[in-house]
């Protein structure tokens, strides 16, 4: 199963699928598939085969891993910013305000006073409770 | 009048030998497959793929079809999971019938969670799931009962078992049991989506306000969706937590498995019964290999694709890669 060979008979059935299912076989040029085709095995061979290849596709993957683990960081925030838009009304610029103030001070005051490992509930349980009884959130118009 | 005799005399569904011939192809290669000679690694790949194309069905019953965006869909498939292995460690129930019972609780809580919140609309709805997702996995990190952070763990029995769902010796039973489970969830969906309430859930989709002034309850139609969409969610999730013998909150009711679920149905065409297996042929084999080729941590490349694929897609072809499969193959012939 992990011989080359069945790759490549993977390759030619895909292709062949893709001229069954084509609507319109005499608009295929044969040049265009095969200079893509070499293209890909160019990359492949590239990445999986040159040592330059291989550096710059993990440092590529690095990188992006770098990038992600400060965007982490910053979606806990990103995610009450979200809320509190939608908490005030989308659109609505006093809501974002009020909003923000009332899920600062439930957070805060809802970990110091009953149990601070339930904190981000807190401030759920405050949207859902005010979008069932107002779905356009506090000052919404729509 | 004629019209009409017409409309009465067209067939149901796809007539045509070839692609009926195809499909039942198809499924005995599916069947046949493990005997080729496939290690275990193709084995996991393959069940990978069965069971992310049936969670991405089941966000398409809810969002492609009926048209609300749910954000948090994994909180389905961690209430399945912890169904059985719970139900199992603790009662020592099969997991056989707790699958059933993790499908009746899944659709209890979609019942209890939509009648509130699928009033909602739009970015309202999308937001309130996103956060009722988070809030399981919450709840369930701090909840003794069920073990809390560390997570409940199916305790081994020495060899096969039918009865208990724990095969050790081979991936086999558990290729056959996805299979059965990916071919009877794909032919509901396909019955649904041909279906009167299939019709009304496109017409709710389309337009509230219309399908209201025709007579559809559209509340009621979101409600039976998203029930039907945690049904399906909550069986993979207990055959999940059979698959692997041991659950832990950070792991069932991620985040990340409501928006893979997204990716691929999006990538593979939203609204369309057939895209979730296209989606996940392509995507899921992305991630194992590259997390084979650049090891153990996976790397980013699989994201950096990902991204990369699904910009592409919402560029070039909104309505997803099944749309370069040409018409007649998908719906049913028109006869002239």
């Amino acid at each position: 199963m992990n011989h080359p060979a069945f790759g490549l008979i993977g390759v030619f059935l895909i292709l062949l699928m893709a001229w069954i299912f084509s609507e319109n076989k005499k608009a295929i040029s044969i040049r265009t598939v095969l200079v893509c085709f070499a293209l890909q095995v160019l990359i492949a061979v590239l990445v999986l085969y040159v040592p330059f290849g291989q550096n710059l596709l993990t440092g590529m993957s690095d990188l992006v891993i770098t990038l992600l683990s400060y965007a982490d960081v910053g979606i806990n925030f990103a995610l009450f910013a979200f809320v509190a838009v939608a908490l005030g009304g989308f659109g609505s610029i006093i809501g974002c305000l009020y909003a923000g103030i009332i899920i600062g001070l439930v957070e805060s005051l809802g970990g110091l006073l009953i149990d601070p490992s339930f904190k981000l509930l807190y401030v759920f349980a405050i949207y859902l409770l005010v979008v069932i009884f107002r779905p356009q959130g506090l000052f919404g118009r729509y | 009048m004629d019209k009409l005799l017409i409309a009465k005399s067209e067939p149901l569904w796809n007539t045509d030998k070839r692609i009926i011939s195809l499909i039942g192809g198809l499924i005995v290669l599916l069947f046949a497959l493990p005997h080729f000679g496939l290690n275990s690694f193709y084995l996991h790949l393959m069940i990978m793929i069965f069971m992310h194309a049936v969670m991405a069905q089941s966000w398409n019953v809810i969002a492609g079809f009926s048209g609300q965006i749910s954000l948090g869909h994994g909180a389905f498939f961690g209430i399945g999971a912890y169904a059985t292995s719970f139900l199992y460690v603790q009662y020592g129930i099969s997991p056989w019938i707790s699958i059933f019972l993790g499908m009746i609780v899944s659709g209890i809580a979609a019942i209890l969670i939509g009648i509130p919140m699928l009033r909602l609309s739009g970015h309202y709805f999308a937001i309130a799931t996103l956060l009722i997702g988070i809030s399981f996995q919450i709840i369930f990190q701090r909840w003794e009962w069920v073990g809390a952070a560390s997570g409940v763990w199916v305790p081994m029995t020495s060899g096969d078992s039918w009865l208990a769902l724990q095969f050790h010796s081979s991936k086999m039973p558990y290729y056959y049991i996805f299979l059965v489970f990916f071919i009877i969830t794909f032919f509901l969906v396909w019955l649904l989506s041909r279906s009167k309430l299939g019709y009304r859930l496109r017409a709710v989709r389309d337009d509230p306000q219309a399908a209201l002034s025709l007579c559809i309850n559209v509340s009621n139609y979101k409600i039976i969706a998203y029930v039907i969409s945690a049904m399906i969610m909550a069986p993979m999730g207990s055959l999940f937590a059979q698959y692997i013998l041991i659950i832990d909150p950070d792991r069932v009711f991620n985040i990340e498995i409501s928006i893979i679920v997204l990716l691929i149905t999006v990538l593979g065409g939203i609204g369309n019964v057939w895209g979730p297996i296209v989606g996940a042929a392509i995507l899921i084999p992305i991630s194992e290999y590259s997390r084979i080729y650049l090891g153990g941590t996976g790397g980013a490349v699989d994201l950096i694709l990902y991204g990369l694929i699904l910009m592409l897609i919402c560029i070039f072809r909104p309505e997803g890669l099944i749309s370069f499969f040409p018409k007649n193959i998908l719906e049913r012939k028109k006869q002239r």
